[in-house]
């Protein structure tokens, strides 16, 4: 029995709308090379902020799924098949969700896991239903949940003068104060929103930067590499969502621009809810999408047991991907209505 | 002769995990420790014994058309006993395996094996069927939940306190949890079915896998062809 | 018609056998069965009474909580004098299921011991509470003056790692029972066996 195409023929993208086809003039390798392009700042913000720690882990991760994939093909008698660099970009991906101050070894686990477990297994790049990045990531959550909440000291921006210092992640501090019924442990203003959108914040190494990663999702917008639909729609949501709360009951809630900086949002929103393998093919699934990690998203963060949400919200909707692509299956041109 | 063949058949070729991929709710429920794994596969093979040896005794009696309840209450009553001999005489066994051992009235093992084999075959053949099953899902279990918690708590517990810690291990606790059973399961099955493939290779012969775990009909590697 | 009343005779035969074989076994082993669960509820109260020599498992103090559900006190003698009491608990807030402790405390107001009696907690999380590591931080405490809340949320005592549900549900179970214990002391402590 043949195989269905060659190995490592470059896929054809197509266009998602009725033929004729024409063919895009791109292939998965340069696709893969615009969003390392447009991961470049935030590792650069990443490298600002937490010094050769984020160098440290961006390495080990790309090293480790680069390797583990060419292994995996070798062993499936396939071509490596690393030249399409979608390894390196989970590499990235993966690292960028990591603690500034992880240990290599649970680093190497998680990348093991993302492109042997979470990737070939399925049968490679175009088959996996779930993001291995984020795979990946939960995985190590759940595995060693100590090491993968160790935060590095950050120095809360303080409006009143009172320079404080802390271990946790914002959206962290919120959910233990509200848990132990306390009230909010920071006062959120402009100025303290100003140091979150340039990245002063504690978090996984390449999310805190909401400026850089913004950068990064325009360029990808301006490649094409994304539709605009899952982004803002996830963004929207999640603005909707806390809005409503913060205006319910503001002394418990923090505001939209907080929800919106804070946390792995922009990061999953831009790079993880825009993977083209695992998320919805129609402009009309996208939305309904992006739309669906926003709700997830804030219920895990509002009410959920940990912290922050984005992880688990992209893959409990990648899971409803293949139902989303069936509802939203655009009609057969010349065809009726069904009644 | 026979009747070594048929206990044979049941640990390997007709391993009702690997092979026949059955009972996996239990599989995945209780293998995160070697002690359950192990008091969970001797409980069912008592059950299986004797549920094998009353369906087989009574194949004559039984009309076809209220089989199925009648197989049920025959391994409700065995599960029952057990449960009740063990809280009697093993208090200590029965507080660990507590609620695994009524878990056994619902293991397709046991059911399919009255179903597909003591309804059909004697008494002798059928106690046979049932030990090599019984040992076939034991040693799967022990197989299953000694790698789970090896990797998920860093020790490996026989039975009570007989066991070892294995230091200078950084515990994964997803092996303990169930996503962890079934990535393990899933390897695990992979990796028999690989090296069925090789031998079968070897000896010139085509692989015949397991019902609906075959490469043939699926495109996404060529690993079957 | 015939064959409908075999069907059913024959089910119904079966499940009468079924069932006298059932009876006999329950007749046989419901004598060692309760024998065992005495014995096993006699270790536990051992494990966390102080030195006694009465029988604490049937001289017991029933008080009712607000809802009316009673909680079992069972006391401890030296001599005839009070030595000390134990209670179990229930708390349902465990990560799978309820979790069942028994809490010793000793005639001076601290805990002599606490051991956990029945739980479902995930193995190598928050099975992890019933480990010495963990229950041994109890022993010697006072009863007053000592918060009964995991540091988490500002009390005195270690969660197990990554277990932090299963650990607050221990202490949450704990400060229940003091809070009858403080109430009833005297009660308790004025008992005759």
């Amino acid at each position: 029995m043949s195989d269905p195409k060659p190995a490592n023929a470059p896929v054809q993208l197509e266009v998602v709308s009725s033929s004729p086809h024409a063919h895009a003039g791109t292939s998965v390798r340069r696709i893969m090379l615009d969003v390392i392009i447009a991961l470049m700042p935030a590792l650069a913000v990443a490298c600002w902020q937490f010094g050769w720690q984020a160098a440290r882990l961006s390495a080990v991760c790309v090293l480790t799924c680069v390797i583990t994939e060419a292994l995996c093909r070798h062993l499936m008698g396939r071509d490596p098949g690393i030249g399409d660099l979608s390894a390196v970009v989970t590499g990235l991906l993966l690292a960028f969700n990591l603690p500034p101050e992880l240990p290599t070894g649970i680093a190497v686990v998680g990348s093991v896991f993302s492109i042997a477990i979470a990737k070939q297994v399925f049968g490679g790049l175009g088959y996996n239903p779930f993001n291995p990045a984020l795979a990946g990531r939960v995985m190590l959550l759940v595995s060693f949940p100590t090491p993968m909440t160790r935060w590095s000291d950050w120095h809360i921006p303080a409006p009143n003068g009172i320079d404080a210092l802390t271990q946790a992640t914002p959206l962290g501090m919120v959910k233990t104060s509200l848990t132990m019924g306390q009230p909010l442990p920071f006062q959120f203003d402009t100025a303290t929103a100003w140091q979150f959108f340039l990245g002063n914040l504690n978090g996984c190494i390449g999310e805190v930067s909401a400026l850089a990663l913004l950068v990064g999702g325009l360029y990808l917008l301006y490649r094409r590499c994304v539709n605009w639909q899952t982004p803002v729609f996830y963004l929207a949501t999640v603005a909707v969502f806390s809005a409503i709360l913060w205006w319910q009951d503001p002394l418990h809630n923090l505001s939209p621009v907080f929800h919106l900086l804070a946390g792995g949002l922009m990061l999953g929103a831009w790079f993880m809810a825009t993977d083209m393998v695992t998320t919805p093919v129609t402009r009309k699934g996208m939305a309904v999408f992006g739309v669906g990690c926003g709700i997830l998203t804030m219920v895990i963060r509002k009410w959920g047991a940990y912290p922050e949400g984005v992880s688990f919200a992209i893959l409990i909707m990648n899971a409803f991907t293949p139902l989303i692509n069936r509802a939203t299956r655009p009609r057969v041109f010349g065809r009726r209505r069904k009644a | 002769m026979q009747f070594m063949r048929e206990i044979v058949r049941g640990i390997f070729k007709d391993n009702p995990i690997f092979r026949l991929v059955l009972g996996m709710c239990p599989t995945l429920a209780v293998t995160t420790k070697v002690e359950n794994g192990l008091g969970m596969g001797l409980a069912a093979t008592f059950v299986l014994i004797g549920s094998n040896l009353a369906v087989s005794a009574l194949r004559n009696v039984i009309p076809s058309k209220v089989r199925l309840p009648c197989y049920i209450v025959i391994i409700a009553t065995f599960v029952t006993i057990v449960d009740l001999l063990m809280n009697a005489f093993a208090h200590e066994l029965h507080k660990n395996l507590g609620i695994f051992i009524p878990l056994i009235v619902v293991n397709c093992i046991i059911l399919a094996r009255a179903e597909a084999f003591a309804s059909k075959q004697n008494v002798w053949l059928s106690i046979a069927d049932a030990i090599g099953i019984g040992i076939g899902f034991t040693l799967s279990l022990v197989l299953i939940s000694a790698i789970r918690e090896i990797g998920g708590a860093g020790t490996l517990t026989i039975w009570g306190s007989f066991g070892w810690t294995i230091s200078g291990l950084n515990p994964a606790l997803i092996f303990i949890l169930a996503p962890g059973g079934f990535v393990t399961l899933g390897c695990l099955l992979a990796g028999m079915n690989h090296v069925q493939t090789i031998l079968a290779r070897r000896a010139g012969k085509p692989f015949q896998p397991p019902l609906d775990f075959d490469c043939r009909h699926c495109t996404i590697c060529r690993f079957g062809s | 018609m015939k064959e409908l009343a075999r069907l059913v005779g024959i089910l119904t035969l079966c499940c009468l056998i079924a069932g006298l074989l059932l009876s006999w076994v329950n007749s046989v082993t419901s004598a060692p069965i309760a024998e065992a669960a005495r014995a096993e509820q006699l270790a536990a109260l051992k494990a966390v009474l102080p030195e006694y020599d009465n029988q604490p498992d049937i001289d017991i103090v029933s008080i009712p909580d607000e809802s009316g559900t009673p909680w079992i006190f069972h006391i401890a003698r030296k001599s005839g004098a009070y030595a000390g009491c134990a209670f179990k608990a229930v708390s349902s807030q465990g990560y799978a299921g309820d979790i069942a402790i028994m809490v010793g405390i000793t005639a001076d107001g601290t805990v002599q011991g606490v051991e956990v009696l029945a739980q479902k907690e995930t193995p190598g999380l928050g099975a992890r509470i019933t480990e010495p590591a963990f229950r041994s931080q109890f022993a010697g405490k006072p009863i007053e003056g000592t918060i009964w809340k995991v540091r988490k949320e500002q009390g005195n005592f270690d969660q197990v790692t990554a277990a932090t549900i299963s650990s607050r549900a221990v202490l949450e179970a704990m400060d229940r029972g003091f809070n009858i214990y403080r109430l009833k002391e005297s009660t308790i402590r004025e008992s005759k066996p």
